[in-house]
Protein backbone atom coordinates (compact mmCIF):
# COMPACT_ATOMS: atom_id res chain seq x y z
CA UNK A 1 0.00 0.00 0.00
CA UNK A 2 1.33 3.43 -1.00
CA UNK A 3 0.70 6.42 -1.46
CA UNK A 4 -0.31 6.67 -5.19
CA UNK A 5 -2.53 3.83 -4.88
CA UNK A 6 -4.58 5.34 -1.74
CA UNK A 7 -4.88 8.82 -4.20
CA UNK A 8 -6.17 6.70 -7.25
CA UNK A 9 -8.97 5.01 -4.21
CA UNK A 10 -9.14 8.10 -2.47
CA UNK A 11 -12.89 8.43 -4.07
CA UNK A 12 -13.72 5.03 -3.48
CA UNK A 13 -12.47 5.35 0.24
CA UNK A 14 -14.65 8.61 1.49
CA UNK A 15 -17.44 7.50 -0.64
CA UNK A 16 -17.69 4.00 1.38
CA UNK A 17 -17.45 2.49 -1.63
CA UNK A 18 -14.23 -0.17 -1.00
CA UNK A 19 -14.73 -3.43 -0.17
CA UNK A 20 -13.89 -4.88 3.43
CA UNK A 21 -10.09 -5.79 2.94
CA UNK A 22 -9.30 -3.47 0.94
CA UNK A 23 -10.89 -0.31 3.27
CA UNK A 24 -8.86 -1.91 5.67
CA UNK A 25 -5.41 -1.38 4.26
CA UNK A 26 -6.46 2.02 3.41
CA UNK A 27 -7.43 3.11 6.67
CA UNK A 28 -4.12 1.40 7.92
CA UNK A 29 -2.32 2.93 5.68
CA UNK A 30 -4.13 6.92 6.46
CA UNK A 31 -3.35 6.29 10.01
CA UNK A 32 0.49 6.32 9.68
CA UNK A 33 0.72 8.67 6.25
CA UNK A 34 -0.37 12.38 7.53
CA UNK A 35 -0.66 13.67 3.53
CA UNK A 36 -3.18 10.58 2.76
CA UNK A 37 -5.10 11.50 5.88
CA UNK A 38 -4.70 15.65 4.95
CA UNK A 39 -6.32 14.23 1.74
CA UNK A 40 -9.55 12.74 2.64
CA UNK A 41 -10.06 15.80 5.45
CA UNK A 42 -10.17 17.56 2.61
CA UNK A 43 -13.06 15.50 0.68
CA UNK A 44 -14.77 15.60 3.04
CA UNK A 45 -14.53 18.78 4.34
CA UNK A 46 -15.38 20.13 -0.01
CA UNK A 47 -18.27 17.35 0.68
CA UNK A 48 -19.63 19.19 3.62
CA UNK A 49 -19.22 22.54 2.18
CA UNK A 50 -21.24 21.61 -0.85
CA UNK A 51 -24.21 20.49 1.66
CA UNK A 52 -23.80 23.39 3.50
CA UNK A 53 -24.23 25.93 0.51
CA UNK A 54 -26.57 24.11 -1.01
CA UNK A 55 -29.75 26.66 -2.06
CA UNK A 56 -33.85 26.45 -1.16
CA UNK A 57 -35.63 25.27 -4.09
CA UNK A 58 -38.65 26.84 -4.49
CA UNK A 59 -40.20 24.03 -7.10
CA UNK A 60 -43.67 25.72 -7.18
CA UNK A 61 -42.24 29.10 -8.91
CA UNK A 62 -40.87 27.11 -11.38
CA UNK A 63 -43.91 25.41 -12.22
CA UNK A 64 -45.96 28.25 -12.63
CA UNK A 65 -43.99 29.27 -15.48
CA UNK A 66 -43.56 26.07 -16.89
CA UNK A 67 -47.05 25.31 -17.36
CA UNK A 68 -47.12 28.93 -18.85
CA UNK A 69 -45.06 26.86 -21.45
CA UNK A 70 -47.21 24.28 -21.32
CA UNK A 71 -49.90 26.17 -22.09
CA UNK A 72 -48.55 28.28 -24.98
CA UNK A 73 -48.49 26.42 -28.42
CA UNK A 74 -45.62 26.40 -30.55
CA UNK A 75 -43.25 27.90 -28.05
CA UNK A 76 -41.18 24.64 -27.02
CA UNK A 77 -38.80 24.61 -28.42
CA UNK A 78 -37.00 28.10 -27.80
CA UNK A 79 -34.81 28.33 -25.75
CA UNK A 80 -34.69 31.09 -23.47
CA UNK A 81 -32.16 32.36 -21.41
CA UNK A 82 -30.90 33.20 -18.11
CA UNK A 83 -34.56 34.42 -16.92
CA UNK A 84 -34.23 34.73 -13.05
CA UNK A 85 -37.53 36.52 -12.25
CA UNK A 86 -40.18 33.98 -12.10
CA UNK A 87 -43.16 34.90 -14.12
CA UNK A 88 -46.42 34.02 -13.08
CA UNK A 89 -48.90 35.66 -15.56
CA UNK A 90 -49.79 34.44 -18.75
CA UNK A 91 -47.36 34.89 -22.27
CA UNK A 92 -48.51 36.29 -25.26
CA UNK A 93 -46.28 38.44 -27.37
CA UNK A 94 -43.66 36.28 -28.30
CA UNK A 95 -40.45 37.66 -29.68
CA UNK A 96 -38.40 35.05 -31.12
CA UNK A 97 -35.22 35.58 -32.60
CA UNK A 98 -34.40 32.70 -34.89
CA UNK A 99 -30.58 32.09 -35.32
CA UNK A 100 -29.92 33.16 -38.49
CA UNK A 101 -32.85 35.97 -38.71
CA UNK A 102 -34.46 37.81 -36.43
CA UNK A 103 -38.01 36.55 -36.08
CA UNK A 104 -40.54 38.05 -34.09
CA UNK A 105 -43.87 36.03 -33.40
CA UNK A 106 -46.79 37.28 -32.27
CA UNK A 107 -49.20 34.95 -30.55
CA UNK A 108 -52.68 34.75 -29.45
CA UNK A 109 -52.42 32.61 -26.50
CA UNK A 110 -55.56 33.61 -24.42
CA UNK A 111 -55.42 30.30 -22.86
CA UNK A 112 -59.06 28.84 -21.46
CA UNK A 113 -57.28 26.98 -18.86
CA UNK A 114 -58.81 23.90 -19.69
CA UNK A 115 -56.04 21.39 -18.79
CA UNK A 116 -56.60 18.63 -20.94
CA UNK A 117 -55.33 19.47 -24.09
CA UNK A 118 -52.18 18.53 -25.10
CA UNK A 119 -49.95 21.10 -27.10
CA UNK A 120 -51.05 19.89 -30.64
CA UNK A 121 -54.46 20.52 -29.91
CA UNK A 122 -53.74 23.77 -28.37
CA UNK A 123 -51.56 24.74 -31.68
CA UNK A 124 -54.98 24.26 -33.47
CA UNK A 125 -57.07 26.58 -30.83
CA UNK A 126 -55.04 29.45 -30.91
CA UNK A 127 -54.39 31.56 -33.81
CA UNK A 128 -50.48 32.49 -34.71
CA UNK A 129 -48.75 35.14 -36.84
CA UNK A 130 -45.08 35.44 -37.55
CA UNK A 131 -43.80 38.20 -39.29
CA UNK A 132 -40.33 38.55 -39.61
CA UNK A 133 -38.81 41.23 -37.94
CA UNK A 134 -35.34 41.25 -39.34
CA UNK A 135 -35.94 44.14 -41.52
CA UNK A 136 -37.50 46.08 -38.44
CA UNK A 137 -34.17 45.49 -36.33
CA UNK A 138 -31.83 46.44 -39.53
CA UNK A 139 -33.89 49.50 -40.39
CA UNK A 140 -34.65 50.62 -36.75
CA UNK A 141 -31.65 52.73 -36.86
CA UNK A 142 -31.18 54.52 -40.01
CA UNK A 143 -34.96 54.05 -41.76
CA UNK A 144 -37.83 53.50 -38.78
CA UNK A 145 -40.62 54.77 -40.91
CA UNK A 146 -39.95 52.00 -43.03
CA UNK A 147 -39.72 49.75 -40.29
CA UNK A 148 -42.94 50.63 -39.34
CA UNK A 149 -44.54 50.36 -42.43
CA UNK A 150 -43.24 47.42 -42.28
CA UNK A 151 -45.62 46.65 -39.47
CA UNK A 152 -48.31 48.56 -40.27
CA UNK A 153 -48.64 46.69 -43.53
CA UNK A 154 -48.89 43.21 -41.84
CA UNK A 155 -51.62 44.46 -39.36
CA UNK A 156 -54.29 47.15 -38.81
CA UNK A 157 -51.74 50.32 -37.87
CA UNK A 158 -52.15 54.33 -38.20
CA UNK A 159 -50.02 56.90 -36.46
CA UNK A 160 -52.11 58.52 -33.72
CA UNK A 161 -51.33 61.94 -31.41
CA UNK A 162 -50.52 61.37 -28.48
CA UNK A 163 -54.48 62.09 -26.77
CA UNK A 164 -55.50 60.14 -29.74
CA UNK A 165 -53.02 57.23 -28.78
CA UNK A 166 -54.27 57.19 -24.91
CA UNK A 167 -57.31 57.13 -26.19
CA UNK A 168 -56.78 54.51 -28.41
CA UNK A 169 -54.91 52.12 -25.98
CA UNK A 170 -57.01 53.04 -22.92
CA UNK A 171 -53.69 54.68 -20.87
CA UNK A 172 -51.33 56.81 -21.77
CA UNK A 173 -47.90 55.23 -23.09
CA UNK A 174 -45.00 55.46 -20.57
CA UNK A 175 -42.82 56.63 -23.59
CA UNK A 176 -44.60 59.93 -23.66
CA UNK A 177 -43.15 62.19 -21.23
CA UNK A 178 -40.12 59.63 -20.24
CA UNK A 179 -37.76 60.16 -23.50
CA UNK A 180 -34.33 60.18 -21.68
CA UNK A 181 -31.98 63.21 -22.61
CA UNK A 182 -30.11 63.29 -26.04
CA UNK A 183 -33.88 62.19 -27.81
CA UNK A 184 -36.23 63.23 -29.37
CA UNK A 185 -39.58 62.04 -29.53
CA UNK A 186 -40.98 61.88 -33.43
CA UNK A 187 -44.29 59.69 -33.61
CA UNK A 188 -46.46 57.09 -32.59
CA UNK A 189 -48.29 54.24 -34.11
CA UNK A 190 -50.53 52.31 -32.83
CA UNK A 191 -50.94 48.46 -33.68
CA UNK A 192 -53.51 46.14 -33.90
CA UNK A 193 -51.54 43.13 -32.75
CA UNK A 194 -52.95 39.72 -32.47
CA UNK A 195 -52.38 39.72 -28.68
CA UNK A 196 -52.83 43.21 -27.92
CA UNK A 197 -52.73 46.83 -28.84
CA UNK A 198 -49.55 47.80 -28.79
CA UNK A 199 -47.62 51.70 -29.41
CA UNK A 200 -44.96 52.07 -31.31
CA UNK A 201 -42.91 54.71 -30.80
CA UNK A 202 -39.86 56.56 -33.19
CA UNK A 203 -36.96 58.29 -30.83
CA UNK A 204 -34.57 59.88 -32.69
CA UNK A 205 -30.97 60.51 -31.67
CA UNK A 206 -29.06 63.71 -32.01
CA UNK A 207 -27.24 62.08 -34.31
CA UNK A 208 -30.27 61.79 -36.69
CA UNK A 209 -30.17 57.85 -35.94
CA UNK A 210 -33.69 56.09 -34.44
CA UNK A 211 -34.63 53.53 -32.29
CA UNK A 212 -38.16 52.17 -31.95
CA UNK A 213 -39.82 51.37 -28.72
CA UNK A 214 -42.40 48.92 -28.31
CA UNK A 215 -45.48 49.58 -25.23
CA UNK A 216 -48.15 47.27 -24.64
CA UNK A 217 -50.47 47.20 -21.33
CA UNK A 218 -51.50 43.04 -21.81
CA UNK A 219 -49.87 41.25 -18.62
CA UNK A 220 -47.75 39.26 -21.62
CA UNK A 221 -44.14 38.97 -21.13
CA UNK A 222 -41.93 39.20 -24.39
CA UNK A 223 -39.87 36.01 -25.13
CA UNK A 224 -36.65 35.81 -26.85
CA UNK A 225 -35.25 32.58 -28.79
CA UNK A 226 -32.71 30.87 -30.08
CA UNK A 227 -30.38 34.22 -30.52
CA UNK A 228 -27.58 34.28 -28.42
CA UNK A 229 -29.03 36.60 -25.28
CA UNK A 230 -28.85 37.87 -22.01
CA UNK A 231 -31.25 38.44 -19.34
CA UNK A 232 -29.65 41.39 -16.64
CA UNK A 233 -30.70 43.52 -14.67
CA UNK A 234 -30.21 47.33 -16.38
CA UNK A 235 -31.28 50.32 -14.10
CA UNK A 236 -32.79 47.63 -11.28
CA UNK A 237 -34.85 45.84 -13.58
CA UNK A 238 -34.96 42.58 -15.25
CA UNK A 239 -33.90 42.69 -18.95
CA UNK A 240 -33.55 40.49 -21.66
CA UNK A 241 -31.66 41.50 -24.50
CA UNK A 242 -30.60 40.37 -27.50
CA UNK A 243 -28.04 41.58 -30.06
CA UNK A 244 -27.46 41.32 -33.81
CA UNK A 245 -25.92 43.25 -36.57
CA UNK A 246 -24.62 45.77 -33.50
CA UNK A 247 -27.80 46.45 -32.69
CA UNK A 248 -29.29 45.96 -29.38
CA UNK A 249 -33.40 44.56 -28.95
CA UNK A 250 -34.26 44.69 -25.21
CA UNK A 251 -37.60 43.81 -23.29
CA UNK A 252 -38.58 44.67 -20.17
CA UNK A 253 -41.46 44.90 -17.70
CA UNK A 254 -42.62 48.05 -16.19
CA UNK A 255 -45.32 47.60 -13.78
CA UNK A 256 -48.68 46.49 -15.98
CA UNK A 257 -46.54 47.29 -19.16
CA UNK A 258 -44.16 44.83 -21.48
CA UNK A 259 -41.71 47.33 -23.20
CA UNK A 260 -39.64 46.27 -26.17
CA UNK A 261 -37.19 48.46 -27.64
CA UNK A 262 -35.69 48.11 -31.43
CA UNK A 263 -32.41 49.19 -32.39
CA UNK A 264 -30.35 50.58 -28.98
CA UNK A 265 -26.68 50.93 -29.44
CA UNK A 266 -24.89 49.69 -26.53
CA UNK A 267 -26.02 48.39 -22.82
CA UNK A 268 -25.30 52.12 -21.85
CA UNK A 269 -28.25 53.62 -23.78
CA UNK A 270 -30.62 50.15 -22.52
CA UNK A 271 -30.08 51.18 -19.37
CA UNK A 272 -30.67 54.90 -19.86
CA UNK A 273 -34.03 54.29 -21.39
CA UNK A 274 -35.15 51.58 -18.95
CA UNK A 275 -34.32 53.76 -16.09
CA UNK A 276 -36.09 56.74 -17.76
CA UNK A 277 -39.41 55.02 -18.12
CA UNK A 278 -39.85 53.69 -15.10
CA UNK A 279 -43.34 54.09 -13.97
CA UNK B 1 -56.69 6.36 -6.39
CA UNK B 2 -54.77 7.82 -3.33
CA UNK B 3 -53.85 11.80 -3.35
CA UNK B 4 -49.86 12.01 -4.55
CA UNK B 5 -47.98 13.54 -1.86
CA UNK B 6 -46.52 17.23 -3.27
CA UNK B 7 -42.79 17.87 -2.47
CA UNK B 8 -41.08 21.48 -3.12
CA UNK B 9 -38.67 20.22 -0.65
CA UNK B 10 -34.59 21.18 -0.72
CA UNK B 11 -32.67 20.04 1.76
CA UNK B 12 -32.84 16.29 1.54
CA UNK B 13 -30.98 13.29 0.01
CA UNK B 14 -32.17 11.71 -2.81
CA UNK B 15 -35.42 9.36 -1.64
CA UNK B 16 -37.29 8.27 -4.72
CA UNK B 17 -40.93 9.05 -3.24
CA UNK B 18 -42.61 7.29 -6.76
CA UNK B 19 -40.86 3.98 -5.56
CA UNK B 20 -43.60 4.23 -2.11
CA UNK B 21 -46.11 4.05 -4.77
CA UNK B 22 -47.45 0.70 -6.24
CA UNK B 23 -46.61 -0.12 -9.73
CA UNK B 24 -50.55 -0.13 -10.67
CA UNK B 25 -50.53 3.49 -9.47
CA UNK B 26 -47.77 4.72 -10.65
CA UNK B 27 -48.19 3.78 -14.59
CA UNK B 28 -51.30 5.13 -14.50
CA UNK B 29 -50.10 7.91 -12.81
CA UNK B 30 -47.33 7.81 -15.88
CA UNK B 31 -50.03 7.32 -18.67
CA UNK B 32 -52.45 9.99 -17.77
CA UNK B 33 -49.62 12.52 -17.40
CA UNK B 34 -48.34 11.65 -21.04
CA UNK B 35 -51.21 12.03 -22.41
CA UNK B 36 -50.75 15.53 -21.74
CA UNK B 37 -53.05 16.31 -18.12
CA UNK B 38 -52.07 18.78 -16.47
CA UNK B 39 -53.26 17.71 -13.03
CA UNK B 40 -51.12 14.58 -13.42
CA UNK B 41 -48.01 16.40 -15.14
CA UNK B 42 -47.74 18.35 -11.76
CA UNK B 43 -47.95 15.01 -9.53
CA UNK B 44 -45.33 13.79 -11.86
CA UNK B 45 -43.19 17.11 -11.40
CA UNK B 46 -43.50 17.33 -7.67
CA UNK B 47 -41.75 13.87 -7.68
CA UNK B 48 -38.84 15.06 -9.94
CA UNK B 49 -38.48 18.90 -9.11
CA UNK B 50 -36.71 19.11 -6.19
CA UNK B 51 -34.02 17.02 -7.56
CA UNK B 52 -33.95 17.99 -10.91
CA UNK B 53 -33.11 21.19 -10.58
CA UNK B 54 -30.63 21.17 -8.19
CA UNK B 55 -28.19 19.48 -10.42
CA UNK B 56 -29.57 21.24 -13.12
CA UNK B 57 -29.07 24.87 -11.22
CA UNK B 58 -25.40 22.74 -10.25
CA UNK B 59 -24.36 22.22 -13.84
CA UNK B 60 -25.46 25.64 -15.66
CA UNK B 61 -25.56 27.82 -12.95
CA UNK B 62 -28.25 30.01 -11.33
CA UNK B 63 -28.72 32.18 -13.89
CA UNK B 64 -29.71 29.88 -16.58
CA UNK B 65 -31.49 27.46 -13.93
CA UNK B 66 -35.00 28.32 -14.75
CA UNK B 67 -34.40 28.25 -18.81
CA UNK B 68 -33.10 24.60 -18.52
CA UNK B 69 -35.46 23.24 -16.32
CA UNK B 70 -38.59 24.30 -18.44
CA UNK B 71 -36.71 22.84 -21.19
CA UNK B 72 -36.10 19.81 -19.43
CA UNK B 73 -39.82 19.40 -17.83
CA UNK B 74 -41.19 19.95 -20.91
CA UNK B 75 -38.88 17.30 -23.02
CA UNK B 76 -39.82 15.47 -19.85
CA UNK B 77 -43.43 15.01 -20.54
CA UNK B 78 -43.08 14.99 -23.93
CA UNK B 79 -40.73 11.45 -23.40
CA UNK B 80 -43.18 10.07 -20.58
CA UNK B 81 -44.59 7.25 -23.17
CA UNK B 82 -41.42 6.20 -23.31
CA UNK B 83 -40.81 5.51 -19.45
CA UNK B 84 -40.08 1.66 -19.23
CA UNK B 85 -40.22 1.25 -15.49
CA UNK B 86 -36.85 -0.07 -16.17
CA UNK B 87 -35.41 2.84 -13.05
CA UNK B 88 -37.25 4.91 -10.47
CA UNK B 89 -39.25 7.67 -11.81
CA UNK B 90 -36.93 10.16 -10.45
CA UNK B 91 -33.22 8.43 -11.84
CA UNK B 92 -34.90 8.64 -15.03
CA UNK B 93 -35.82 12.37 -14.78
CA UNK B 94 -32.61 12.75 -13.43
CA UNK B 95 -30.26 11.65 -16.64
CA UNK B 96 -32.59 13.69 -18.71
CA UNK B 97 -32.16 16.62 -16.51
CA UNK B 98 -28.29 16.35 -16.51
CA UNK B 99 -28.39 15.55 -20.24
CA UNK B 100 -30.56 18.43 -20.87
CA UNK B 101 -27.94 20.96 -18.78
CA UNK B 102 -25.07 19.27 -20.31
CA UNK B 103 -26.22 20.08 -23.99
CA UNK B 104 -27.09 23.76 -22.90
CA UNK B 105 -23.65 24.23 -21.77
CA UNK B 106 -22.47 22.64 -25.25
CA UNK B 107 -24.46 25.14 -27.01
CA UNK B 108 -23.66 27.82 -24.82
CA UNK B 109 -19.99 26.86 -25.56
CA UNK B 110 -20.81 26.76 -29.06
CA UNK B 111 -22.58 30.50 -29.31
CA UNK B 112 -21.12 33.64 -29.58
CA UNK B 113 -19.74 34.82 -26.56
CA UNK B 114 -19.85 38.42 -27.41
CA UNK B 115 -22.97 39.57 -26.28
CA UNK B 116 -21.76 38.48 -22.89
CA UNK B 117 -18.88 40.45 -23.19
CA UNK B 118 -20.47 43.52 -24.32
CA UNK B 119 -22.44 43.25 -21.07
CA UNK B 120 -19.81 42.90 -18.90
CA UNK B 121 -17.38 45.63 -20.14
CA UNK B 122 -20.32 47.71 -19.69
CA UNK B 123 -20.49 46.96 -15.99
CA UNK B 124 -24.09 46.11 -16.04
CA UNK B 125 -24.82 44.44 -12.59
CA UNK B 126 -25.84 40.86 -12.67
CA UNK B 127 -29.33 39.48 -11.86
CA UNK B 128 -29.20 39.68 -7.81
CA UNK B 129 -29.37 36.76 -5.81
CA UNK B 130 -31.72 36.98 -3.63
CA UNK B 131 -30.10 35.18 -1.45
CA UNK B 132 -26.72 36.04 0.95
CA UNK B 133 -24.11 33.98 0.81
CA UNK B 134 -21.67 33.24 3.17
CA UNK B 135 -17.86 33.61 1.97
CA UNK B 136 -17.78 29.47 1.67
CA UNK B 137 -20.21 29.43 -0.44
CA UNK B 138 -19.10 32.40 -2.50
CA UNK B 139 -15.89 30.50 -3.22
CA UNK B 140 -17.42 27.50 -4.02
CA UNK B 141 -19.66 28.97 -6.52
CA UNK B 142 -16.63 30.21 -8.36
CA UNK B 143 -14.47 27.36 -7.80
CA UNK B 144 -17.28 25.01 -9.50
CA UNK B 145 -17.46 27.47 -12.57
CA UNK B 146 -13.56 26.62 -12.93
CA UNK B 147 -14.43 23.06 -13.30
CA UNK B 148 -16.32 21.24 -16.46
CA UNK B 149 -20.19 21.15 -16.25
CA UNK B 150 -19.67 16.98 -16.18
CA UNK B 151 -17.71 17.72 -12.47
CA UNK B 152 -19.70 19.47 -11.23
CA UNK B 153 -22.79 17.09 -12.08
CA UNK B 154 -20.93 14.00 -10.95
CA UNK B 155 -19.86 16.01 -7.37
CA UNK B 156 -23.08 17.12 -6.48
CA UNK B 157 -24.74 13.88 -7.06
CA UNK B 158 -22.33 12.55 -4.83
CA UNK B 159 -22.10 14.88 -2.02
CA UNK B 160 -25.44 16.65 -1.88
CA UNK B 161 -27.54 14.19 -2.97
CA UNK B 162 -26.02 10.89 -1.48
CA UNK B 163 -26.13 8.69 -4.51
CA UNK B 164 -24.24 5.91 -4.73
CA UNK B 165 -21.99 5.07 -7.67
CA UNK B 166 -24.43 2.62 -9.15
CA UNK B 167 -26.88 5.49 -9.55
CA UNK B 168 -24.76 8.19 -10.53
CA UNK B 169 -23.16 5.44 -13.45
CA UNK B 170 -26.83 4.99 -14.20
CA UNK B 171 -27.82 8.63 -14.71
CA UNK B 172 -24.49 9.80 -16.33
CA UNK B 173 -24.61 6.26 -18.44
CA UNK B 174 -21.39 5.54 -17.75
CA UNK B 175 -19.46 2.37 -16.65
CA UNK B 176 -20.03 2.02 -12.56
CA UNK B 177 -16.32 1.22 -12.23
CA UNK B 178 -15.57 4.81 -13.53
CA UNK B 179 -17.52 6.45 -11.42
CA UNK B 180 -14.57 6.66 -8.86
CA UNK B 181 -12.23 7.99 -10.94
CA UNK B 182 -14.50 10.88 -12.36
CA UNK B 183 -14.88 11.93 -8.76
CA UNK B 184 -11.67 11.29 -8.13
CA UNK B 185 -10.84 14.11 -10.62
CA UNK B 186 -13.52 16.43 -10.09
CA UNK B 187 -12.77 16.68 -6.68
CA UNK B 188 -8.68 17.05 -7.55
CA UNK B 189 -10.16 20.05 -9.53
CA UNK B 190 -11.92 21.09 -7.63
CA UNK B 191 -9.34 21.37 -4.74
CA UNK B 192 -7.48 23.05 -6.72
CA UNK B 193 -9.84 26.04 -7.68
CA UNK B 194 -11.10 26.89 -3.98
CA UNK B 195 -7.49 26.24 -2.87
CA UNK B 196 -6.27 29.41 -5.16
CA UNK B 197 -9.03 31.27 -3.73
CA UNK B 198 -7.88 30.62 -0.26
CA UNK B 199 -10.16 28.12 0.75
CA UNK B 200 -8.67 26.04 3.90
CA UNK B 201 -10.18 23.01 4.95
Amino acid sequence: MNCNYVSEQLSDYVDQELDGEARRHVDEHIEQCDQCRAKVLECRAMGALMRRSEQIVDTEAVWDRIAIGLNTPTLRPVSIESRKNRWTQQWGLSVLAAAASIIFLFFVVRNSGTQEHDANALSHKHASLAVDFAEVLRSAKSEPRQAIATLVSKYEGNELSNEETSKYLGYEPAVFDRVPAGFTRVSTHVLNMPCCKCSATICERSDGTSLIVFEHKDEQPVWFGDSPSIETQCAGMSCKIIESAGQLAVSWRNQDRQLTMIGANDIAEVNQWVASLKL
Amino acid sequence: MQPFESSNSVTGQANDRSSMMNAEELATLVSLAATGNREYQKRIYDFVAARSYRVIRKIVGESHADDVMQDFVIHLFAKLSQFRFESTLETWAHRIAVNQSLQHLRKMNREDQRIHKMAMSADVSPAANPQSQSDDAEVLERAMEQITGEQRAILHMKEVEGLGYAAIACVLGIPEGTVGSRLNKARSELRNSLIQMGWEA
